[in-house]
Parts: structure tokens; sequence; C-alpha cells
């Protein structure tokens, strides 16, 4: 079968061609997704008039559809990867379409939780790993410039989108102006059509970066077969089912614990990946990473105005970060590419983590708007820089194969913390009076993540490099170690 | 005997006359009530002007005792006398009119005015001869925060219309709504699954349910102080649902055209790509592929024709 495949001669990552049209296609999505969740708050002001509600009771809508398109990730992630990215986007935009279509036609306010929230968010979730994922698949060398592209739509599209949602709703009033959005959220479907599946080599898939586990799995150069089912949605997944894969298929004795099926599962399934040291270490800075990075957006406009900067002043500093987000994006992504950063990517992402916590623990030092005005270019820009990134680090850790269903444990875990640590930031600027502890809290949290990554990443490699010094040379070869592998330079 | 009845009948006219007298008299009072003037509370105002004209506005929300203050500081001229007078929006007060000498290099004047009522407001001057004006403009506390662009709502649907007051400014003691109609104002008053005015202090509402086209134009919310309302207007718009229709159909077409087209291109172009393939291994490896893998190839192939 590997013969046959490597006769087909599609075997690299494109790194270009139709994987521009894939970004292209990745940007569209991220623009209909993360922009319009940002653009919801614009209605805001409309439901409360219209539904007698309080600010509070209105930013549920928000909260429910952000934490549903990642609470759904992993959902995304294995549609992606059982049919195909295609798939996954196409049914993703009719149900976000749907959501959209049903809340112009709300009546009450715990209608529109369940359709622009919860249905919208389901969507929106099915729609956007896949569509990251597949970007992953199609560049190699070029991967962080094309994520940098691709996630600058969230950017791009907020700038663009809220004026014009505005104007949507002087024009026709939020209900209308709903209708409206739900037509221009369908076009995901178009962005779904054009993600071509692509067939990748075996030696691409991408291999355990920690040595010990590929011995304590039992696999190394049979890492191959389990390729199958996972992110590639390429021919591989008509192969003949592996020999693991087709133990978990028999019919699971009576007596064997539940346990040791779920671990069998893990250990030789899609996710596989999440036993990995490397990537547990990631997962937790993940955790610390979303509990810190949503906090400034919210509370940096309250937070001006209470230092006494004019509301005009506040709002431009908002569009500053929004702008210098997009710039961040696009050049952090194009900068690791370079041959001299790329091995040193994941230092680049803690290092523009850690940036940002610093930033965050000298805001309560800023007072005014000149001295604001730095703060916002530095932040906005590592923070489009981290987010173009995460993808990057993830594909480097976990490969290229089980991407897609990483990228969904990813964005998983960024939920929670993205619904809980708002009010929480609101609760503490109400116990101490001051912003102060929200910024702090922001600060350590973000700190903590990069120390934790970078921690991990050290101990991990450590061992490594103990460990192949103790192995014979000939396997030194196939280890995926960090330092990509040469043909990708 | 006849001076007997006379002299009653004197009496009893006397007594009618001074009882007639005694009613109109208290009739009178009953029709011209007095307010005594210890009850308003006194405010000064008092302005200085230094050039030829100044505008000073008073914000007045309940009846007062106003003592206007205007100081001029003289031109070049400095006459020893001038004569000056008030006017309410531009004509003359009636005796108000007197000559006031120049000390310490300027010319003041006082005088007070009964506040109660909205004709009493208005844009009150001092007048200095000719040469030099100022001006006090008394008004109840005005709406701040309009909308200036009109509100939009369908045919049947409910829409609510807000009016607030700055809550630094004087709490209005009630709020009206009106409905314009050309020049007209009509009152607008409750009534079930019509309208629905709600007042809280310094916020007001008004919900219209079961929209019609004629619930269109321009509705005014005034603010109801003791001395006078204040009002602001809103501008609503009913259209029907074909208006938003239009850009989402036209959107829904094009996706489905775009998608249509995609699908179809990628079905063409995939197929393509298997016969491509089928013909090329089938050519080279007829003799060299065993039956089994041969199959499994064409297998695989029709496979991935079923996935897309």
């Amino acid at each position: 079968m590997a013969a046959g495949k490597q006769r087909d001669g599609r075997g690299a990552p494109p790194d270009g061609g139709w994987g521009w049209v894939i970004v292209g296609c990745c940007f569209m999505v991220t623009v209909c997704t993360r922009a319009v969740t940002r653009c919801v708050s614009i209605f805001f002001v409309e439901f409360q008039t219209h539904f007698g509600a309080d600010y509070a009771a209105t930013a549920w809508i928000h909260s429910l559809l952000d934490c549903s398109t990642m609470l759904c990730a992993p959902v995304g992630s294995l549609v992606g990867s059982r049919w195909s990215c295609r798939a996954a986007v196409l049914v993703g935009g009719l149900l976000a379409s749907c959501g959209l279509l049903l809340s112009s036609f709300a009546t009450s306010l715990e209608m529109l939780y369940f359709s622009a929230g919860i249905l919208t968010g389901l969507g929106f979730a099915l729609c956007y790993t896949p569509a990251i994922a597949l970007v992953g698949c199609y560049f190699q060398r070029r991967k962080a410039l094309a994520y940098g592209v691709a996630m600058s739509g969230s950017g791009i599209g907020t700038f663009v989108l809220a004026p014009v949602v505005q104007m949507l709703i002087e024009l026709y009033s939020w209900r209308g102006a709903l209708l409206v959005l739900s037509a221009f959220v369908a076009n995901l479907c178009v962005c779904g059509a054009l993600l071509r599946p692509i067939a990748l080599q075996e030696q691409q898939c991408g291999r355990c970066s920690c040595q010990s586990h590929v011995h304590s799995a039992g696999q190394s150069e049979s890492d191959s077969p389990v390729c199958s089912g996972a992110g590639d949605h390429s021919q591989q997944d008509m192969e003949k089912p592996p020999k693991d894969s087709v133990d978990l298929l028999a019919p699971p004795e009576s007596s064997a614990p539940k346990l040791r099926r779920m671990w069998r599962l893990l250990s030789c399934g899609e996710y596989r990946f999440l036993l990995l040291p490397d990537f547990l270490g990631l997962a937790v800075s993940f955790l610390f990473l979303a509990s810190g990075c949503s906090l400034p957006f919210v509370y940096l406009v309250p937070y001006a105005l209470s230092a006494g900067i004019s509301h005009q002043h506040a709002a431009f500093l908002m569009s500053i970060l929004g702008v210098i987000d997009i710039v961040g994006n696009i050049t952090f992504g194009w900068l690791t590419d370079r041959r001299c950063l790329k091995p040193y990517r994941l230092a680049c992402y803690v290092f523009s983590v850690g940036m940002e916590g610093l930033c965050c623990l000298f805001t309560p030092l800023l007072r005014s708007f000149p001295l604001l005005v730095p703060f916002a270019v530095l932040y906005g820009y590592f923070d489009g820089a981290y987010v173009a990134l995460i993808p990057v680090v993830t594909s480097d850790v976990v490969g290229s194969t089980y991407l897609s269903s990483a990228l969904g444990v990813v964005y998983f875990l960024h939920a929670i913390p993205y619904l809980v640590s708002p009010p929480i930031g609101g609760w503490l600027v109400d116990v101490t009076g001051s912003y102060t502890a929200t910024f702090f809290l922001s600060g350590a949290a973000l700190l903590a993540s990069a120390v934790i990554l970078s921690a991990v990443t050290g101990i991990c490699r450590r061992r490594h490099q103990s460990d192949s010094v103790l192995l014979p040379s000939s396997e030194n070869r196939h280890q995926g170690t960090r330092a990509p592998p040469p043909q990708s330079v | 005997m006849s001076a007997s009845w006379k002299q009653p009948l004197f009496q009893i006219c006397l007594l009618c006359v001074c009882c007639r007298h005694i009613n109109t008299k208290t009739l009178g009072s009953t029709e011209v009530p007095q307010v005594p003037n210890t009850a308003l509370p006194t405010i000064v105002r008092s302005a200085v002007l230094k050039g030829e004209n100044h505008t000073e506005k008073i914000q007045l929300h309940e009846p007062v005792n106003l003592t206007l203050d205007c100081t001029w500081t003289g031109n070049k001229k400095k006459l020893p006398n001038i004569s000056v007078y008030w006017t309410k929006d531009g004509k003359e007060i009636q005796d108000t009119q007197r000559s006031v000498q120049l000390e310490n290099e300027q010319y003041t004047l006082k005088q007070d005015f009964r506040i109660v009522s909205e004709d009493n407001l208005g844009n009150y001057s001092c007048v200095f001869g000719t040469e030099a004006k100022i001006d006090f403009i008394l008004a109840v506390p005005q709406i701040g925060e309009t909308r200036d662009k009109p509100i939009v709502s369908y045919l049947g649907d409910s829409v609510v219309i807000y009016c607030k007051m700055e809550e630094t400014k004087p709490e209005p003691r009630t709020w009206i709504w009106y409905k314009a109609n050309g020049t007209d104002k009509i009152l607008i008053a409750v009534e079930p699954q019509r309208y629905e005015i709600h007042n809280e202090g310094w916020k007001t509402k008004l919900k219209i349910s079961n929209l019609t086209d004629e619930d269109s134009g321009s509705y005014c919310c005034g603010a109801v102080y003791r001395i006078g309302t204040s009002m602001s207007h809103v501008e609503l718009k009913i259209i029907s649902f074909i208006e938003p229709l239009k850009p989402f159909l036209t959107i829904l077409a094009e996706v489905i055209v775009l998608v249509t087209a995609i699908l179809l291109y990628e079905k063409i172009h995939s197929r393509k790509k298997n016969t491509e393939e089928e013909n090329v291994p089938n050519a080279h490896q007829k003799n060299e592929l065993p039956q089994g893998e041969a199959k499994e190839l064409e297998g695989n192939n029709s496979m991935r024709q079923r996935k897309v």
C-alpha cells in the first residue's frame, strides 16, 4: 500500500497552490465565526430595549455563543476526521445560519439563548476546528505564515463587520440585521465546499516527540496504521483497519473493565496524543492562557474610563488593539517561518505569551492615554502573535495526523476559562474597587502559562536527550524531534 | 302707620345691598387667588457684561421668585446716566424703564420676576440704552440624549420607545407621550394590547403593539415639571418584512449557486483524476500487481468518489 501511495505522487504538503485557497477559506471561516461572535455584542442595546432585560442577562448570549463554540470543538474535529472537513464545515455553516435565522424571529430572551447561543455556537464549532486543521495539512514549510493569514480573519472581520452590522441595525432593526447576518454566515458553506481533502505521506503523519511514549506503545515504524481515521481525511481512511483498531472493533469482552477499554482507546486510537507529557504540559499551559487572555479585552475600556480617559480615547485604544492584533498575526507568522527562527518556534510562542503577561502586570501603573497606547500596541501585537502560533505549536507537538483532534481538545480547554474568567475579573473589581487585581490576575495567569510550558518542554527535552544517548543510532533518525525533519526546511 | 312698613323695607333693601356687596367681594376674592409671596423660593442670578452681548441659561423646574442682576462695565462713552429696560422675548416689559448711574465704573440693574407658569419662561433681556444687552434664557431642563436616527420596526411587531432625562437634572414629576400629526399633537392614552406607558423617575418607556403603517411618524415624550414640560422627538419607521428579505435572498442565492458550482466542479475534477490514476497504474502494473491489490486499488477509488 505504501508503495502504491508514493507512486501517486501526493506525498508532501503542497505549501502553496490549492493550499492558498484553503488559507483563504480558513480566513473566511474565522471571519464568519470569531468576528460574528464579537459583533453579536452590538445587538445588546437593542435586545435590552426590546426585551426589557438588563446588561447581565443579554451578555449571557455572547458567553453562550463563545462557550459552545469552544466546548463543541472536539465534536467538530471528530466529524472532520470521521467524514471530511468539507462535510463538517458544510453542516456547520447550515446549522449556524439556521441558528441566526431562528434568532431573527425570537420572541423572548430565552429563545435567543438557545438559537443565537447554543445552536449557532454548535455550527461555528463544526466549522472552526476542521478548517484550521486542514491548513496544517496543506502547509509545512510556511505553516506559521499560513496560520497567521488565516487567523487574521478575526481581527479584520471585526474591523469590517462592526460598522456593517451597525448600519444593518439602523436600516432594518435587529430582526432584519440578524436575517441578513444569517445569509452572510451561510457563506461558510461556500468555504466548506472548497476544502478539498488531501492525502499525506505516512512519514509526515507526525510522530510522538517524547520517545518514551513511543516505546511504551510498542510501535515505532508501524505508527502509520494509526494514521487512519485521524486528521487526514485522505485515502488513508480507506485502508485496511490496523490491528489495534481491529481489536477495538471486536466485540468487547464482558469481563473487560471499562477503564481498560478507555485506556486502549486513548493509547491506540485517535486521542493517543493526550498521553504525551509534551501535550499534557501544553494543555495545562493553555488552561492558564485562556484564563488570562480574555480579561484585558473586557476590562481595558472600563479601566481607561476609570483612569479619567475620555470615551473616544478609550474606543480608540480598542481599535489600536484590534488593528495591531492583525499585524501581529501576519508578521509573527512570517517571522517564525524564517529558517533561523523555525527550530525555536516554541520559544517564540513562550516569549510572546510571557511578554503579554508582563504588559498586563504593568497596566495598573499606566493611568493616562499616552501611556496606555504603547500598552495597547504591545499587548495587541503579542496577542496576535500567540493566536497565530497556537495551531503551529500544537502541530509541532502532536504532528499533522492528530492535528484535528488535538486542536479540538485545545479549543475545548479554552471554553471554561473564557466563560468563567470575565465574571471573576468583574467580582475582583467589585470587591477591591479597582482594576489592579484583575490585571494582576491576568498577567499572573499568562506568565504561569509561559513558565509551565517552558518547564515541561525543558524536562521532556532533557529526558529525550538522555534517552537518545542510550538508544541505538538507527532509531534516532526516525524520532520526531522538535527540530524539523530535513526535507521540510 | 304708613311710615312703619317703609322703614323695615328700607332696612331690608339696605341689607340686600350690603349682602350683595359682601357676596361680590367674596366671589371676587375666589376668582383672583393670591399666592402668598412667602411660599415661593427666591433665586438670584447675576451676569456681568464686558462686551456688547452675553447670554446666560437658567434651568428652572418649579415656581420661583427670580431676581436677575445685570452688571455692565460700560463702553468708551462712559455716560453718567443710561436708560435701561427689560424685555421678554423681544417685547418690552411695561414699567421697567429706569435710569441707572455709573458707579465704580459700572452700571448695575436688578429686577424681580415671579416665574410661576410656562408663560413666564422665555428670553428675558436687560437692555442698556441701545449699546448693550444681557440675555437670560429661562427654560425647563432639556432632554439631552435624543436619538437622531429613526427607530425601525415591522408590521405586526411591537416596538419600545425610550426617553431618558439625565440624572444630574431634576427628576420629572411625570412623563407624557404625544403622537405628532402634522402640526397637532395627540395625547397617547394607555390602551390594552396597543399602548403601554411605564414611567420610572428619569426614564419613560412607550410600548406600541400590533404595529400598522399609520403608526409611523414622530412621537414626542414630555418630561412634566411644575413649571412646564420639556419635549423631545423620536421618529418611528414601520417597514414590511420584505425589506430585509431582499438582501437575505440575494446572498442566499449567491451561496447556493457557488456551492453547487464548486461541488460539481470538484466531482468532475476528482472523477477525472480517478480515471487518470486507474489508467496509469493499470497500464503499468497489469502484469505486476497480484489480483488482490488491483481490486483493492479499484475499491479505494470507488470509495473515494463516494466520500466526495
